[in-house]
């Protein structure tokens, strides 16, 4: 769910690598405003061998005030405080097997996102999410085969010639994962007819395994014979384990989303629209971006397969139920509430061109090609669980003093899946087992702006074909070259990252053509 | 009985394969929790359902860890027990409670209950029905079952002759629902996986599949991991 469509690799990272050597200059260091820190090795550190274990009770007795002195214990002591991995509820009052197990993870979900995005020694709203600190896919996968810079805290990107001297993150408009959808399902407009765009990220852990293992090209990954085993977040060793990191962006109106007298609803920070096909400013716009979906993939010792968090803001699109009832309570960022179902069906894609560029699309079109209609469609967290436990969770997080008034109030939690069978689950190189996904639950889970166009139906979904996290990414693999005509892809761990690698021959071939 | 009813699964699972609509495989969210939320209304068969999964671990021959694991997202055993109850509910009762001992007396085998079966052999083919249901996926009546059933006294229909897969010849069934035929036991029992659908991952047709033993029985437990081998690379 993380990555998008492993059908694309051959097609994107061909023409990813012809575009980006003929059209653009990279040029390695810093972006302006970012401060060099210490660089370090790819290979985890002491950061990475402390987690912060915050146990529930069950869901009803959340104790913020608990919650709230361990995280700022963990901040005092300069201690990473993600959860290595879930709990489960110490008591937990009767429900379902499935339901007390669900609570659990939902919870662990919401600690996640409170602490990733939270600053690095600081809560939530204090400094740069630690997130967005981590490394850019780009800046792993080098178009060139060659080694990805070392870790360094925060990330150094690979910066392209038109952004150099320019504040912001760095959306390469020029990968079609950028702005389509996994198994190239089609790109996202919100109501002022831009795309939503997508970026990926991993953390020290994940990358170091990448690194240290070679596997950033593919002809490391011909060479690499073990079977890939990211680092496995562990509560006993404290260790944090490999975490990979999916968000998607609207592009942020002045004057409607931010500026004077307007209280921001949205994480906002400063982008780069890299288009290398562009001239001049076009070439590395300059925007504003606000946070509208999050994913987090987390591998860990009692989840081999991973656990996957799938947050939401608010405003991003109505649920059926909410269109069935005509309770929509808009504004929202893919939903014309005033559009009559004729005129505006919902969740189509456009005819193509999809890329931005043969499209002619700039940042806020006078007259917008395309705006998606979007409703959610997979069954509500009340219809998977009775009490609709996940509403509940979400209130009482946005309630809490220190998320209530400030923009993280607007996110919700979807849900979060995991395989819920163990010990099958436990087993590491779950790829020997008879099923590797062991039962994900729920079957299906979709975010809105990541999986627009897989999400569930009311009553169900087709089985790989409906968005599942696990049972997508169960299909991961490497790619790397054939030298030695026997090489064969391996799985990678529930990860399409590794898919994403270029060779250093395909490169020198494209300098030699020049 | 087992044995028997074994053996014509094989070719009952590649019939029932073969007329089966493989077209929407629709999951649906009611299957997703087997047991019932709080406040919810009590089911009556609860105590019924749970004496029938330890059945059907008899009949199958397949660990009720597998037939109905305890985070149950695709809720067979309540699939399957639906469609013999309604098939014959006072027999499956009578069964269930011979079974599980409820009924006065001691548990019985299911050899015990065939003995005890009544003339019209109710019993021997509900059974044989629900066997089929947890293979297959696929609903074949009992008095279809029966109906086909060998006899000497008209080979020209028994559904062991080589007319077997012939029109008039071939058992009538109904494929329960989608989950149940992906999550039927006779993929498990043969090491495989359903046409268009596989949680194997990338490269499995080039290995050996994990051990028979793995895909029926409960996975072992690990033991306790040593903390400092845990750490991660």
């Amino acid at each position: 769910m993380i990555e998008v469509d492993r059908f694309a690799l051959k097609f994107i990272g061909a023409l990813g690598i012809v575009m980006l050597l003929c059209c653009m200059t990279l040029t390695t260091g810093r972006a302006a405003g970012r401060d060099m820190q210490q660089q370090v090795s790819g290979k985890p550190n002491s950061d990475d061998k402390t987690c912060t274990d915050i146990p529930l009770k069950n869901i009803s007795e959340i104790d913020f005030g608990v919650i709230e002195n361990t995280i700022d214990n963990a901040i005092r002591q300069g201690k990473n405080w993600i959860p290595c991995d879930a709990n489960q509820e110490s008591d937990p009052k009767g429900d379902t097997p499935a339901q007390k197990l669900q609570r659990g993870f939902d919870y662990y979900s919401w600690l996640t996102f409170i602490a990733l995005n939270s600053p690095k020694g600081g809560f939530l709203g204090a400094g740069t999410p630690v997130w967005e600190t981590y490394k850019q896919l780009p800046d792993v996968m080098l178009t060139d085969g060659r080694a990805p810079s070392d870790w360094s805290d925060p990330n150094q990107p690979v910066v392209p010639g038109p952004c150099a001297n320019k504040k912001g993150m760095i959306i390469h408009m020029d990968m079609e994962e950028t702005y389509n959808e996994p198994f190239k399902t089609g790109p996202l407009f919100d109501q002022n007819g831009n795309y939503a765009v997508f970026v990926i990220f991993m953390n020290r852990q994940m990358f170091g395994y990448i690194k240290d293992n070679n596997l950033y090209n593919r002809e490391g990954q011909e060479t690499f014979q073990d079977e890939v085993d990211f680092p496995e977040g562990n509560i006993g060793t404290g260790n944090l384990g490999a975490i990979m990191i999916k968000v998607s962006w609207k592009l942020m109106k002045q004057g409607v989303d931010f500026g004077e007298k307007i209280t921001p609803k949205y994480h906002i920070i400063d982008g780069l629209l890299y288009r290398p096909k562009q001239k001049g400013d076009d070439a590395c716009r300059q925007v504003k971006l606000g946070l509208i979906g999050f994913h987090v993939g987390h591998k860990t010792a009692q989840r081999q397969q991973w656990i996957w968090t799938t947050f939401e803001h608010h405003e991003n699109v109505p649920t059926q139920e909410d269109v069935d009832k005509h309770t929509t309570a808009g504004p929202y960022s893919f939903y014309d509430p005033k559009c009559k179902p004729s005129d505006c069906p919902v969740n189509q894609v456009p005819l193509g061109p999809w890329d931005p560029d043969p499209l002619g699309w700039a940042p806020f079109p006078a007259n917008p090609t395309f705006r998606s209609q979007i409703v959610r469609t997979g069954p509500s967290s009340g219809e998977l669980f009775q009490d609709d436990d996940v509403a509940v969770l979400n209130k009482l997080f946005h309630d809490w003093k220190r998320i209530k008034g400030t923009v993280w109030e607007h996110y919700d939690l979807i849900t979060t899946q995991w395989p819920s069978s163990f010990p099958c689950s436990f087993k590491k190189h779950p790829g020997s087992l008879p099923d590797p996904t062991c039962t994900p639950f729920p079957t299906f889970l979709a975010n809105s702006t990541l999986e627009t166009f897989s999400q569930p139906l009311h009553d169900g979904g087709v089985p790989l074909a409906t968005s599942s996290c696990i049972s997508c990414h169960n299909n991961a693999t490497t790619n790397p070259t054939h030298h030695d005509p026997k090489s064969m892809a391996m799985r990678s761990d529930f990860t399409y990252i590794l898919e994403k690698a270029h060779s250093i021959h395909e490169s020198n071939a494209q300098e030699n053509n020049k | 009985m087992t044995e028997i009813s074994r053996r014509a699964l094989i070719a009952g699972a590649t019939a029932t394969a073969a007329t089966t609509a493989f077209g929407s495989m629709l999951i649906s969210p009611a299957s997703l929790i087997a047991q019932p939320a709080p406040g919810a209304a009590v089911d009556p068969d609860k105590d019924a359902k749970v004496q029938f999964a330890k059945l059907s671990e008899a009949l199958t021959g397949i660990d009720q860890s597998i037939l109905t694991p305890n985070v149950d997202p695709f809720g067979m055993n309540a699939e399957v027990f639906a469609k013999a109850k309604a098939a014959d509910a006072s027999t499956l009762q009578t069964i269930l409670n011979k079974f599980n001992g409820t009924a006065g007396g001691p548990p019985k085998s299911i050899s015990q209950i065939l003995g005890e079966d009544t003339k019209d052999e109710s019993a021997k083919f509900l059974m044989r029905s629900i066997i089929l249901a947890w293979y297959l996926g696929a609903w074949y009546a009992p008095q279809d079952l029966k109906k086909n059933f060998y006899s000497d006294k008209d080979p020209q229909h028994s559904y062991y002759s080589t007319r077997r897969y012939s029109k008039e010849v071939l058992i009538p069934h109904d494929v329960i629902s989608p989950n149940a035929y992906t999550n039927c036991m006779v993929w498990r029992v043969a090491q495989a996986h359903p046409m268009g659908y596989s949680n194997l991952q990338f490269g499995y047709w080039g290995q050996e599949p994990p051990a028979a033993e793995m895909f029926i029985k409960p996975l072992p437990q690990d033991p306790p991991a040593d903390p400092k081998k845990a750490v991660s690379k």
